[in-house]
């Protein structure tokens, strides 16, 4: 399934069970060693690796090695996350849902200006002082 | 090889009465975990009883049914009220933000450790602790004297309990440590675990160890950073994996019998048992953020330390443009968590210390170049089991797991 030519690993994948989801996961291992092209034809995919640097025969077999790994890694999480139990699922996209509220501003400080300007004194003060221990 | 573990020839399981759990022979023992981290040890014996099916009224049925274990005499509100205290409902958020305050020869600027302390404090956690990790004390000295100031005003104007932490490789000059003290600022003195035992920084409390000595050096090294008043620490392997774990466990078990006279954590132990994965050192985005002297903010300090191409999948934003409540929309920080839970990852969901333990997202990018991790050959996935293994090898027995137990306390 891995041919190598002019230093370049040539790799045909059936389409079930192969998703370009998961050959995008593969190439984005890669990333920065080779560069990943996609060719889809009915039925199929074609990827070709070329490395950013020559490599020997052995070592761009290997690079295939781990961008299939990578892929089937891809595909069995994905089975994975499809027959999971829902619930973490559900917890975790009501966490994103919910998003990280921050805390709103002090009331303290909205009710009376005063003490927003009185802070904001201390604080240039603490910033002058520190300004003077900094080399 | 697969690292989990089998039973030979296990007879088909009573469905009627064994509930849904995962198990690891350790030892002479066979633990069984629930979804949730309720877990009970078994004899071999026993473990192929339970799953033929027990009789009721066996003292062993009502141990496993307290355990969450028996489906047929299940307790739903106490595996509801145990399962949301662990689940990320619970999460407070970030709750350790890590200032840099140097790197590669470039301080932060006195503005951007503001914005930095601004950017904690908006966070909705009720206690806000802040390390500060300086490159070059000396001059980035004005810096720590600011920042801690400020938070301490901080946490009084927004009535938010403080813990601060200056991250420290060498004994103190007087004056600075006179001030941290004096600004109940605690010291994390790194130290490298290799000659003989000493302490290189009087007063810390706690400690994040790299550890490259065998285990015969544990007892000595424990003794004198407990004697000097060290309350946590967290061991980091620096040498081969099996020295550290041999190291590990001789410490572990020097920590259990100084309990209750000198009492010290192992901070990642503790982190697995606690069964919350934001209380796991380093995890990113669950227990930590971490802010670069540019004002560029990671989802934890090692994304802030790997190479430029994989930083910048973890870059969450820059301080001054990012808010806290945008964090969540970010598709680092969905990918993060995402990738953080092992329910999504093919070994974890057949591992019976999943409950416990995740491998940081950071990590798996920095050791294997994915996010996701690749577990079966993953280094982190086998430290992370053995060290398991040995924790709850001292759980298994009775005298270690009280001192074990009051960790958690
Ligand atoms: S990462 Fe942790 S939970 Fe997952 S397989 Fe490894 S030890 Fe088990």
């Amino acid at each position: 399934m891995i041919e190598i030519e002019d230093g370049v690993a040539s790799i045909s994948l059936p389409k079930p069970p192969y998703t370009v989801e998961s050959l995008r996961m593969g190439a984005l291992l890669l990333s920065g060693r080779a560069e990943a092209f996609l060719d889809e034809k009915r039925g199929a995919f074609r990827v070709e690796l070329k490395p950013a640097v020559p490599m020997t025969e052995l070592e761009l077999r290997a690079l295939a090695g781990e961008f299939l790994n990578e892929c089937l890694s891809c595909l069995y999480r994905q089975e994975l996350i499809k027959s999971a139990p829902e619930v973490p699922q559900a917890l975790l996209a009501q966490v994103l849902e919910k998003g990280f509220p921050a805390l709103p501003p002090d009331p303290l400080e909205q009710l009376e200006p005063q003490v927003r300007v009185d802070r904001e004194t201390e604080t240039e003060e603490l910033l002058k002082a520190a300004r003077k221990l900094l080399p | 090889m697969s690292r989990l573990t089998e039973i030979d020839k296990p007879p088909k399981p009573a469905l009627k009465s064994v509930g849904p759990h995962q198990f690891r022979r350790i030892g002479k023992f066979v633990l069984a975990c629930d979804d949730s981290g309720r877990f009970a040890f078994l004899s071999q014996a026993e473990y192929l009883g339970y799953l033929k099916g027990l009789k009721r009224g066996t003292a062993l049925r009502d141990k496993l049914a307290i355990a969450g274990l028996m489906s047929d005499s299940f307790d739903f509100d106490e595996a509801a009220r145990f399962a949301a205290e662990k689940s990320l409902l619970s999460w407070p958020g970030p709750s350790t933000h890590l200032l840099k305050l140097g790197a590669a020869g470039r301080a932060m600027s006195l503005a951007t450790a503001k914005r930095a302390v601004d950017f904690a404090f908006s966070a909705p956690a009720r206690d806000v602790g802040l390390e500060l990790i300086p490159e070059r004390l000396e001059s980035e000295w004005g810096l720590v004297w600011f920042i801690v100031q400020y938070a301490r005003r901080q946490g009084e104007w927004r009535k938010k309990a403080v813990s601060l932490t200056v991250r420290v490789e060498a004994a103190l000059p007087a004056r600075m440590k006179e001030f941290l003290d004096g600004h109940r600022v605690d010291l994390r003195a790194v130290v490298e675990i290799a000659g003989p035992p000493s302490v290189a920084v009087p007063g810390a409390r706690r400690v994040l160890a790299r550890v490259n000595a065998p285990a015969e050096a544990a007892s000595g090294w424990i003794d004198a950073l407990s004697e000097a008043g060290v309350e946590s620490i967290l061991l980091e392997p620096s040498g081969s994996a099996k020295d550290f774990l041999a190291f590990y466990a001789a410490a572990l078990d020097r920590m259990l019998q100084l309990q209750g006279r000198r009492d010290m954590r192992e901070e990642r132990g503790l982190g697995f048992l606690s069964g919350r994965r934001w209380l796991l050192p380093g995890h990113d985005v669950l227990s930590e953020l971490c802010y670069a002297p540019d004002g560029s903010i990671y989802s934890g300090e090692l994304a802030a330390s790997l190479d430029e191409e994989a930083r910048d999948l973890l870059k969450l934003g820059e301080l001054g443009s990012r808010r806290f409540d945008d964090l969540a929309k970010g598709p680092a920080v969905r990918a993060v968590l995402a990738a953080s839970l092992s329910e999504n990852q093919p070994m974890c969901s057949q591992c019976v210390y999943r409950p416990f333990c995740a491998v940081a997202p950071s990590e798996n990018l920095r050791s294997q170049g994915t996010l996701w991790g690749r577990h079966p050959s993953s280094e982190r996935c086998a430290l992370h089991m053995a060290l398991l293994d040995i924790l709850f090898s001292r759980l298994a027995r009775t005298e270690s797991a009280e001192a074990l137990r009051q960790w958690l306390s």
